[in-house]
């Protein structure tokens, strides 16, 4: 057995008396208590309200005579105790089950969404690449790199294999997916589109909350009792529909070539066009169908969330937060990593501020989620035990009728 | 499933609460006797350890009271705690064995303190 921290030679540390045994008198020992109670602010509430009155009972008889402060050895003791005691109620909340039924569901549900959108962008490109073969000596095809394609590959034996219920290598396949979008990302001009770091940071984020997520045990078995089938080919209709969308336009536009370098791409059937220098088709507009499929994927996404039981939903909720917030944060402030300002220039680079406030946003708004999802707990606990004392028969009435009839 | 060994703070407030119920002081200065002065449990580790132990069901809150208008609750030993301790002091026992042996044989080979 190993000695701990917290334990300490007895030797001349001993405290002489019993229960409040301390020799300075009652005022010394409320200045004291004064101090204990200071100190054992530090541990959660409900450590607090089960223990702090028998701690103070225990620090005061173990005092030396005459003594007004907390010792070194004790203060750091207690401490640590508190520390650990937040971190444990802050694990023992996460090892709540509904947290492994979220993550089985997330893994599922962001795993189709993660290849959607890989494939995506291979698919627009491809599509565009088909319609507008070279410009200007620059052939749209060899834009189209393995960096574009593989990550949509991988996505895909991730989906593959969560749904046949091979967990372990979908989660190893989903790391090496955040350690080569890491090692991309670290090799690429920061912020260079398409595949910026910044830009599609996003990805990356969910990526790892899909790999966390399948790292959990149980996955395959609890996404399945969560979800259904019809939910999940529900889910994977609206994917294959995020998926089509990006062909639609490339099928549909209306292209008039001008000159050596110049098309124009019309979208929209009256006007809606707009000249520019196409190299990649990543970035065109969105034409009218592109939109309406988008709005179907997304409505039957939100639908097949929105009918799992409340509780998990909102912890699924809470996991995708990070990625969300992501996206939103780098589409309004962190625009000029995609697009720089002046179009033609060079996009932007994150001084170290930014990345900052880059990194500490996915951890921030997971922390936040995690303080919603225990205050709406708190409200569904709250609501259901009111529901319960109506449901229940008050004395003199309904009970105690049965009980006569009895 | 084999149970992770107990640490020494836990072995040794099991062991106190062996001999009676007691207070969290009671434990302290019953820890120090048993260590022979070399252990002083301080307040954060023993109610760390009080908490688990309770958790776990090896020990439970035999009663209460209030002196000097400070609550005291008094810990005893549950049946399981008394099992878990006596596992804990057979598993010890044959470490400790163990360990004997294999220095009196060092001891033997150097001619040091052979039995």
């Amino acid at each position: 057995m190993s000695g701990e921290a917290g334990m300490s030679s007895g030797a001349g540390e001993s405290g002489e008396g019993g229960m409040g045994g301390t020799t300075g008198g009652r005022g010394m020992d409320d200045v004291l208590e004064r101090r204990y109670r200071r100190l054992l602010a530090w541990y959660p509430a409900q450590h607090r309200a089960r223990y702090e009155d028998e701690m103070v009972g225990t620090m005061l008889a173990g005092a030396g005579p005459g003594q007004r402060w907390p010792g070194a050895g004790e203060t750091v003791d207690v401490l640590l105790a508190a520390v650990r005691a937040r971190l444990g109620r802050a694990t023992s909340r996460l090892r709540d089950p509904r947290w492994y039924d979220a993550a089985a569901t997330v893994a599922v549900l962001l795993s189709m969404l993660l290849v959607a959108c890989d494939l995506r962008i291979s698919v627009h490109r491809y599509a565009w690449s088909r319609r507008l073969p070279d410009i200007g000596g620059i052939s749209l095809g060899a834009a189209f790199p393995a960096r574009v394609w593989a990550p949509a590959v991988v996505g895909l034996a991730v989906t593959v294999a969560v749904l046949v219920g091979r967990r372990v290598v979908a989660a190893t396949v989903a790391w090496a997916a955040v350690l080569g979008a890491v090692v991309l990302a670290v090799h690429e001009p920061l912020g260079s589109p398409p595949l910026g770091a910044v830009s599609k940071g996003w990805l990356l984020v969910a990526t790892i909350v899909a790999a966390v997520a399948l790292s959990l045990p149980g996955t395959a078995a609890h996404a399945r009792a969560i979800l259904g089938w019809p939910r999940t080919v529900g889910f994977a209709v609206a994917c294959a529909l995020l998926i089509g969308s990006a062909a639609v336009d490339p099928l549909l536009a209306k292209i008039t070539s001008e000159g050596r370098h110049y098309y124009t791409v019309e979208l929209w059937p009256n006007g809606g066009g707009y000249l520019r220098q196409i190299f990649d088709g990543d970035g065109m507009g969105t034409g009218l169908a592109p939109i309406l499929l988008y709005v179907a994927a997304l409505s039957i996404m939100i639908t097949v969330v929105a009918r799992i039981e409340p509780a998990i939903r909102r912890r699924l909720l809470a996991l995708l937060a990070p990625a969300v917030v992501f996206y939103a944060l780098v589409s309004v402030f962190f625009r000029s990593f995609e697009v720089p300002p002046d179009f033609f220039g060079e996009p932007g680079r994150p001084v170290p501020p930014q990345w900052v406030v880059l990194i500490a946003t996915p951890v921030l708004t997971f922390l936040v989620a995690l303080l919603l999802v225990r205050r709406a707990d708190r409200t569904q606990r709250l609501a259901d035990l009111g529901r319960t004392a109506l449901r229940q028969p008050t004395a003199g009435d309904g009970g105690g009728q049965a009980t006569s009839e009895r | 499933m084999t149970e992770s060994p107990l640490g020494e703070p836990a072995f040794l407030v099991l062991t106190a609460l062996a001999a009676e119920p007691q207070h969290g002081y009671g434990v302290v200065e019953d820890v120090l006797r048993i260590s022979e002065g070399r252990v002083r449990l301080r307040a954060g580790t023993l109610y760390a350890v009080l908490d688990r132990l309770c958790a776990g069901g090896l020990i439970e809150v035999e009663r209460e009271e209030v002196v000097q208008s400070r609550l005291r609750r008094y810990y005893r030993l549950t049946g399981l705690g008394t099992e878990r301790l006596a596992d804990e002091t057979q598993r010890l026992r044959r470490h400790a064995d163990a360990a004997t042996a294999r220095l009196r044989k060092l001891g033997t080979s150097f001619g040091l303190g052979a039995a």
